[in-house]
This record gives C-alpha cells, structure tokens and sequence, in this order.
C-alpha cells in the first residue's frame, strides 16, 4: 500500500513539475552560443524533415555544399552548408549547431551560390510570369551579361511500370531531372524559352540568320550543350546582337 | 661655450626632427577629422559640425560617432550618423547643466574604439556655463606632444577693411590661386566671434585610442549601428550560465534580433538604417531562468592619455567676454522665436517584406466577430489549430502542425506587439477589444539558431500593455542615425529684423573645390575679435588653417 502511494506522489510530483515547465521556453541551450550571434541579422526558415524513403532524390545536389547566400537587402550570409530542392523550387540549407535542415524563406533570399567539386553554381531569383500564375523561381545563372542565360532545374514524377523501390514498396513513378533554358533580359524582366540546339538561337534574331550563322560558324559550335549554350551567349554578347534584340 | 651651444642648438633641432616625424605619422593614421562651426559656446546651445573622412577602405564603416567628453575623457553626448562621398555633418547638442570648461569633440568609427593605438582628431570646445559667472581660473588642456602641424597658409584671406561697426557687411576675398587643387581634400570657410582665450588654448587636439569594453572586435558598422549592455542574475548580480537577450522596437513590432551573452554577461546587436529616436525593448531569459536585470552601456571612446591640465587665471577683459556671451545667449533665446527640438521621428525601411517568423498560417482580427472576453474563448472560436488549455492553475498553449497533423510538444514562440513572452497567463485576460490582430504560423520555424515550434504573434491596440506587467522587460529610448538637417548660417532676414542680434557664427561654408571666391556676411550687435578662417585637410590627411582676424567695434 505504502509503494503504491509512493508511486502516486511521484507520479503526481512529475506531472505538476511538467505543467510547472511547461510555458518554460524550448530554446536548444546546447546550440546556442557566441557563434550564434550574428550581428548583421539571422537566416530564417522552416525546418524541412526528409521523409526516408525519397532519401536525396529531391535535390539538385547529391549533398550539402558549401555556399553563400545574398539577401533581398544586400546581407551576405557566407560559407553555409546548401542544397537546391529542386522537387519544390527552394533553397535547402543546414544548421550545424541545430543539426537541422531547413528551408530558407526564398522571399528573402536574392542569389545563392553552391560551391561545387566542379565549380561554383549561381543562382538567382527571378520572378517569371508564365501565364496566370507568376511566381518567384531560383534559376541557375550560366551567363549574366546584357542577356542572362539561365536554367531551371525541376524534378518531376514520371508515370513507369510498377517495381518495387529500395525499401520494398511499390512505386509506379520515377524521380527525373529535367532542365529547361531560357534567354533573360534583365532590363524588360522578359523570358524567352531555348532549347538546346543551334535554331533556337538562329530564331532569336530572325532578321540576323545569316550573321548569326556565320558567327556560330566561325566560333566551331555545333553541338549546342550548356558549354556551347554559353559560349554562344557570350559570343553574341560581345558581337553586339543583344543590344537591339 | 661654443661646445654647450652646439649641443643646445643640436638636440633642439632633433626634437623639432622628432615632432615633426611624429605629427606626420599621426596625421597619416587619422581617418577623421572634425571642424565644429565654432569654438566656443554657452551651454544649451547646439554645435553643428562637419566630418571629413580620410579613409579609403570603401566595404567597412560608414557611421561616425561623434561624442562630447569633458578634459578627463568622461563622456557628455554623443550623436551617430552616417557619412557619404567621405564626408558627415550633423549637430550635438551642448547640455543646459554642463560646467564652464573646456571639452572636446571627437569623430571615430566604431572599429576604432574597439582598438587599440588609433588616432583620433578631436577639437577643443570652450564652454560657458549660463548661470556660473564670477569664473576666476579655468582648466585648459595641454598636448603632451605637437601632435600636428598646420600647413604654411598659402590661401589669402583679404577682408575689404579690417575694422567693421556692428551689423555691417562684411565682404572678403578668399584666393586659393597658390594652392593645387588636388591637394585638397576638405575645406570649410567660416567666420566666427572668437577671443584671445579659445585662441590660445584651443584648437586641434590629438588622441590615442585604448579598446573599449563592451565591444565586437573586429565589426565595422555600415548603415547602422552597435548598442551593447549587461545581462545579471537579478539576486546575484553575477552574469548567468548562458543567457539569451533579445531586442525588440516599439516602433517596428515586426523586428526581432537575439544575442546569446557572453560569459561576463555582456551582450551586443546591431541595428540597421534606424533613424531618428527610437524606443527598444530589451527581454532577458536564461538556460536556468533565474529572474534577470538588463543595463545597456554606453562606452566612450577611451583614450591613452588623459591631457595635462593647465590652469589659466582669466583676466577682467576675458571675464567681460564671458559675460557678454553669456548674457547674449539668455537674450538671443528671449528675442528669437520659439525653436524647440523635438526629438526626430523614428524612420526604418523594412528589411524584408516577410516577418522573422515567416507567412502567417492566418492573420485574425477580432474586431470582425463577436466580442469575446478571454484569450480561451478567443483561442476556441477564432483560432483554429491553437489549444489553449488551463487547468491546475497552468495555462498552456501548443499550435497544430498541420504539414504533419499532430501538436507540437513544446509551447510556440509567442510574441505580445512584437515582445516575446513565456508566460501565458499574459494572454489569458486579453479579450477581443485589447486585440487588433493575431498572426499564427503552423510551421517548425528556425530563426538563427533558434527553433520555435510555431509562432503566434498578439498585437494590441495598446502598445505599452507589456512594459506595466512585465518587470524584467527593460524599455529604453535610443538616439540612432541622426537624421538629416540643414541650417542656414547666413542668413540675410536676420540682419533686416527689428529685433537683437547675439549671434556669434556668421558664415560657413563647405566647399568641395578649392577655386577662389568672394564672401559675404552679415554680423551680429556683438562686438569683438572676428576670426575669418579658411580650414580643411590635404589629401594625404594633413590639416591646414589660415585665418584673418578682423574688428567689430
């Protein structure tokens, strides 16, 4: 009897000391520190929980990378640890001192850039009209001049055959990659699509084809891969061709 | 004889070779320059300046503090604004209680009172006080060493006579044919009352900086500015564990910054484009939470060496000039029109066009539905996703996750006008005619390195509701960025007016070339000494001055 009613006041204890703690706040001691305390602002966002199963298909890239990120006010935030989400258009970043990821609230965010192995990756937000739903998108930056070549990278669900995916489930859908090109200018704020082949450039100046031809000619580029894409921009570029058009 | 002579004239030629190499070091470190337009006033006046910056690091620092001390290096006032195209102006105003002596005024970025062996420009301002008469002696500083020399003047001032009557015009040539342009980097032509005293003993004045406490090292201030304080155990008085300050803006409730103290308690945050007065809420909460007391501190710029004092008897011509300024001033503000100094409105661009705790779940205003009397009912009729529980005597709050469909475990980030608060029992008696609106998010947010599980923000129709029920809340009114004013020194109405004249600066101007011209002014009923003097630095950061005295009679 004495046990059972020792029990029940610690039971009893336990529950008052939680309602007692309750309205305490939920601050991570642990992750706070000086190094916390970045004077210029703090990045904000919502913490993003990877279900485990699409593991790291979602992202542009395979892992967390080191980059900066340029605010709409001018606030540069550098060396973080970054990700494009490219399944839903948002910039994936990492808290060490948290250990969490989050997304960061892309009306704040201007540029980001993702320091790859190969190199650095830039991106910029641009707000692209496309029809009745315009909407601000992170596209990878591949020439800024006075057009920007620029790419958007969207991971979509593709309709296959029924299979059974590395956790065991069934799935009749694939994660893929896809890319679409498009001509910016910066001073109309106006897109134009590209494709990645010589007559969609040919087509942008049609009163030029002949010229822009012969530039492409000269200058050897055939294939139209993102390498020649930009070595074509920048060719036009210094050609004048965009000063016009 | 011969022999003692040559040592005399040797070692006095070393000393003029080491003053000079000295001065010319300390002119190439001085990265502000200040020019006051007058050299000495009567306390409650305001003292309108210029700062020329000599520095070319573009990226760092434009703020400039300038700040008031007395002889010891004690701080009086201080005023901050932001310089551009290297150049600062503003005014401080001179305290109505301050004592007859002689203080000083000093420009210097922020990164400079953080370090130490900067060199700061600094200038001399008598100042009288207005009900202290009978002033026998008075403490002048002495520089230890001549820490400058003032260029040989090469511009001419010619006056058209050197004798003028009271209110007359003054006109005066100022030739700069024999300087090269380039050379010049600031100039400011003025023309003040001046006397043998503040001649003598005043002027430019050079300091070593030693690091202030509380500071950020190595931070350079760029479109706002640092404010630092102490965060204690209220019982102890010792600084806690870890402790979390944040800072909120009366007049912005959608700010919100944190900084995590260090372990002397002291705390810094950073303020950006905020100008005018503006009111901060300081909130305190500790890993342990023990109830906390927060100060904010203010640090002058400390500087090496204090100045030598000399103390100067004042003759019965200096004790007249006192007196008639003095008595100027008390009847320069009995004649002239009412002009009070408000305090200049609070002015601050949004950062960003979201929250620091992101877009809302939903924004409600209770004005669009029935009254209700509590924050329970509220909660349940209005607020859906949100538990409000009390029992025990607790009150809880959780917000639906809805991405996820379950409760957070732990008490959202609630904001009272943009205050956060941890007790709920705040919002309990606040019914639906206290509230203007409710802001909730449903989201895991992250704000630096603070997790809130849901946020819901409470905005009330009375702003200071906060400040009477918390004590631990310390509310503080703040001098930011100055603001942008303009004051026209000569002015031709004054002169026609059937009124006294007691003013003592007549003419300023600053010029950014340095091409020849023709001044004119009009002085005041007061008689005296007038000082026209052409002043600026070189572009290698080398002062030079060059006046012309003339009589008002």
């Amino acid at each position: 009897m004495k046990g059972i009613r020792f029990i029940l006041i610690l039971m009893a204890g336990y529950i008052m000391m939680f309602s007692v703690v309750a309205q305490v706040p939920s601050f991570d001691w642990h992750a706070l520190g000086e190094n916390s305390n970045r004077l210029e602002g703090k990045l904000t966002g919502t913490i993003y929980q990877l279900p485990v199963e699409v593991s790291s298909r979602h992202f542009l890239h395979e892992k967390f990378m080191d980059g900066d990120v340029l605010m709409e006010d001018g606030d540069l935030f550098r060396n973080l640890h970054l990700r494009y989400l490219a399944l839903g258009d948002q910039l994936a970043a990492y808290n060490s001192n948290l250990h969490q990821m989050f997304l960061v609230d892309k009306k704040k965010v201007s540029r980001f850039t993702v320091r790859n192995d190969w190199g650095d990756q830039k991106f910029v937000k641009v707000h692209l009209n496309a029809g009745i739903s315009g909407q601000d998108r992170f596209f990878e930056i591949k020439y800024e001049g006075n057009r920007w070549f620029l790419v958007f990278h969207q991971i979509i669900e593709e309709k296959t055959g029924i299979y059974r995916n590395e956790h065991g489930k069934l799935r009749d859908t694939i994660l893929k990659l896809r890319k679409t090109y498009f001509m910016y200018d910066p001073a109309t704020e106006r897109f134009r699509y590209l494709y990645n082949s010589r007559r969609s450039f040919v087509r942008l100046f049609p009163e030029n084809k002949r010229e822009v031809r012969r530039l492409f000619r000269r200058n050897r580029l055939y294939q139209f891969d993102e390498l020649e894409m930009v070595h074509a921009f920048k060719i036009l570029d210094e050609a004048g061709f965009f000063e016009n058009n | 004889m011969k022999k003692t002579r040559l040592i005399f004239a040797l070692t006095a030629l070393f000393s003029l070779f080491f003053n000079v190499i000295q001065s010319q070091e300390l002119n190439k470190n001085a990265k502000l320059f200040i020019f006051p337009d007058r050299e000495f006033c009567v306390s409650g006046d305001t003292v309108r300046f210029d700062v020329a910056v000599n520095y070319n690091d573009q990226g760092k620092s434009n703020i400039v503090h300038v700040q008031l001390t007395d002889i010891d290096n004690r701080l009086i006032s201080s005023v901050v604004m932001r310089s551009m195209n290297k150049l600062a102006d503003g005014f401080i105003h001179v305290p109505d209680s301050l004592t007859t002596g002689v203080y000083f005024l000093s420009a210097f970025f922020y990164g400079q009172s953080t370090t130490e062996g900067e060199i700061i420009h600094q200038k001399s301002l008598f100042v009288y006080n207005r009900f202290q008469k009978d002033i026998e002696t008075i403490a002048v500083p002495v520089q230890k060493s001549e820490g400058y020399r003032i260029s040989k003047p090469l511009i001419k001032i010619i006056p058209e006579k050197m004798v003028y009557s009271p209110r007359s015009k003054v006109v005066a040539d100022i030739d700069f044919r024999e300087v090269d342009s380039i050379d010049i980097h600031q100039v400011v032509i003025k023309a003040v009352l001046t006397d043998s005293l503040v001649r003598g003993y005043g002027g430019n004045f050079w300091s070593i900086t030693m690091p202030s406490y509380p500071s950020v090292p190595v931070f350079d201030e760029k479109d706002g500015l640092v404010i630092s304080g102490r965060v204690l155990i209220q019982n102890t008085e010792q600084p806690a564990g870890k402790a979390l300050v944040f800072l909120s803006l009366v007049n912005d409730s959608m700010y919100l910054d944190y900084c995590v103290a260090d372990s002397k308690g002291y705390f810094s945050f950073f303020i950006k484009n905020a100008q005018g007065s503006g009111e901060v809420i300081l909130k305190a909460v500790s890993e342990k939470q023990e109830e906390m007391v927060i100060q904010l501190e203010q640090s002058p710029l400390i500087v090496k060496d204090i100045y030598e004092k000399l103390l100067v008897q004042i003759d019965s011509r200096q004790k007249r000039f006192i007196e008639k300024t003095v008595d100027g001033a008390w009847l320069a503000k009995l004649f002239a029109p009412a002009h009070f100094n408000r305090p200049p409105r609070f002015k601050m661009p949004p950062r960003y066009s979201l929250p620091f705790y992101g877009e809302p779940y939903k924004v409600v205003d209770p004005d669009e539905y029935y009254d209700l009397d509590d924050f329970q009912q509220i909660a349940r009729e209005l607020l859906p996703g949100v538990r409000y529980r009390a029992r025990n005597n607790e009150v809880t709050l959780r917000l639906l996750q809805f991405s996820k469909g379950i409760y957070f475990e732990d008490e959202p980030f609630r904001l009272i006008n943009g205050v956060p608060v941890f007790n709920n029992r705040l919002l309990s008696s606040l019914g639906t005619v206290d509230i203007d609106y409710i802001e909730y998010v449903t989201e895991d947010r992250l704000f630096g390195d603070i997790r809130f599980p849901g946020v819901l923000a409470v905005y009330l129709k009375e702003p200071y509701y906060l400040l009477t029920r918390q004590p631990d809340v310390l509310s503080v009114g703040l001098y930011l960025l100055q603001t942008e004013s303009s004051y026209k020194y000569n002015n031709p109405e004054i002169h026609v007016r059937n009124t006294p004249d007691f003013r003592t600066v007549y003419f300023r101007q600053r010029l950014k070339t340095s091409s020849s011209q023709r001044i004119e002014f009009y002085l005041s009923d007061v008689k005296g000494m007038v000082e026209i003097s052409v002043e600026g630095i070189t572009s290698d950061g080398k002062i030079f001055k060059s006046s012309e005295i003339v009589q008002v009679k």
